[in-house]
């Protein structure tokens, strides 16, 4: 947390409140595209998802 | 399916539609407003229905519109949609899925204040419901329940809706007034209030995205019907956000004067994994902590009742907290929202939100073994958060000690070696 991928992909910052408590675990994407949600999240399905950013 | 009111999208799925919104009788009410009542006789009804504010003081709603001052013209209508204390996620699905009945609250409410402008304010996360909030705004416009010479009168409307830029401190409602109009969210002196000196200085009703969209059923089903529902002192529902060490969280729509067990036990099938209730935060991060005794867990949620356990209803955030939970850990990651949040402009909060962070981070992150030694900080932490009490002009600084003040005195084990 706090730190970038070696290859300056993702950077993962912990933050508080993303107004949906109920969903957690939940992380928010911000890119070049725009701001989208992830909800009710595991380690894995996280993993899946930088997986996927990097293909 | 319980009969919801609320959160009535959970009933009737396609609500979000403008034409199935007014087929279950969507709009009736603003219209028989705005033809046939006079706007004080709107705010009586409003008055006599018993409406509380549901974003976490309580104060009766239509008491507050009767404030507005009628020497000051125009007037404004500001529905708070910067839902961003940790816990709370109501307004979200009622945006989400009943838009229009919680734009009907703010139409009608500004028809009893006879504002024609209204703003909703929504935290910057919100941008994309921001969006869907325009478009049911142009389809009122094209249907004619916005604009100009609204059901042929003199009344006119427009709502406008207004992004924050992710502040804690803008839900404040005078901060909230200030980002509006343009400058740094940071709140104003108060008195005066925002009924008599609001945005752009003029009166203003600010209310909370929930209380509102309560309205339009007190217009149509009437101010005698909504106090048959949860207590005599605080009438109707409540969504009650239910988070943290349970295994249903969720929105649960429920009368006030449920009790905790109801609500954690009953509806949200208690704490997972076999472990035991330690503590309950009722009004989300800004809370005192209960001790989950038999007695806290039989107490019915209203703003009567839970003030008596030496905490607040608040905006009905319901953090579960279960007997895994350090409350050193937890006082720390309440008190590091706040510190963050922390807007700057009075000193007591300012500094002691800053100060007692770096007490809390040495006390959270103490072995349990060394805890004695830690006693001059806990000490410490006590002196600093008493001393931000009642010191400045928002209610920021008072929330960011209750779960300290409260941790220290009733769960001292947590914070002494054995």
């Amino acid at each position: 947390v706090g730190e970038t991928t070696p290859d300056g992909l993702v950077t993962v910052e912990e933050v508080k409140c993303l107004a949906g408590c109920d969903k957690a675990p939940l992380f928010q994407v911000q890119s070049g595209v725009g701001i989208e949600y992830h909800e009710n999240q595991t380690v894995e399905s996280a993993l899946d998802f930088i997986r996927s950013l990097k293909t | 399916m319980p009969d919801y009111l609320l959160l009535r999208h959970r009933n009737i799925p396609e609500l979000r539609k403008l034409s199935v919104y007014r087929q279950n009788g969507g709009f009736s009410g603003f219209q028989t407003a705005v033809t046939s009542m006079q706007p004080d006789a709107v705010t009586e009804v409003v008055k006599t229905s018993g409406l509380r504010g549901r974003g976490g003081a309580g104060f009766p709603t239509g008491q507050k519109w009767s404030f507005t001052d009628k020497r000051n013209w125009p007037h404004y209508v500001v529905a708070n949609a910067d839902e961003s204390e940790p816990g709370t996620f109501k307004d979200r699905e009622i945006l989400e899925g009943n838009p229009f009945q919680f734009l009907e609250g703010v139409a009608i409410a500004a028809y009893a204040v006879q504002a024609q402008a209204a703003y909703v304010y929504l935290r910057g996360e919100f941008w994309q419901i921001a969006k869907q909030l325009d478009r049911c705004i142009a389809e009122m416009e094209e249907a004619g329940l916005l604009g100009e010479h609204l059901f042929a009168t003199q009344y006119s409307l427009h709502i406008y809706t207004h992004l924050g830029a992710g502040a804690y401190i803008c839900g404040e409602e005078t901060a909230m007034l200030e980002s509006l109009e343009g400058k740094l969210g940071q709140p104003r002196l108060r008195p005066p209030f925002p009924p008599a000196f609001g945005l752009f200085g003029k009166p203003t009703v600010v209310n909370n995205v929930e209380t509102l969209t309560n309205v339009p059923l007190i217009l149509s089903r009437g101010a005698a019907w909504f106090r048959t529902l949860g207590t005599e002192k605080s009438p109707g529902v409540k969504i009650f956000c239910l988070s943290g060490c349970v295994n249903r969280p969720g929105n649960y729509e429920l009368p006030l004067g449920t009790t905790f067990r109801e609500l954690i036990v009953g509806q949200g099938g208690g704490v997972p994994f076999g472990h035991k209730i330690k503590a309950i935060m009722p009004a989300g991060a800004s809370s005192s902590l209960i001790v989950a005794d038999k007695e806290a867990l039989d107490t019915p949620m209203d703003y009567e009742s839970v003030p008596k356990l030496g905490a607040q209803l608040g905006s009905a955030s319901i953090i579960v907290i279960d007997d895994t939970v350090d409350i050193r850990w937890l006082i720390n990651k309440t008190v590091g929202f706040f510190t963050h949040e922390s807007c700057g402009k009075c000193t007591p909060c300012r500094e002691g939100t800053y100060w007692m962070h770096h007490l809390t981070q040495r006390i959270a992150a103490a072995d349990k073994e060394h805890l004695s030694s830690l006693q001059p900080d806990v000490q410490l932490l006590q002196a600093v958060a008493s001393q931000i009490k009642n010191k400045c002009l928002c209610a920021l600084g008072d929330f960011s000690i209750e779960a300290v003040l409260s941790g220290l005195e009733r769960f001292k084990d947590d914070f002494a070696h054995p």
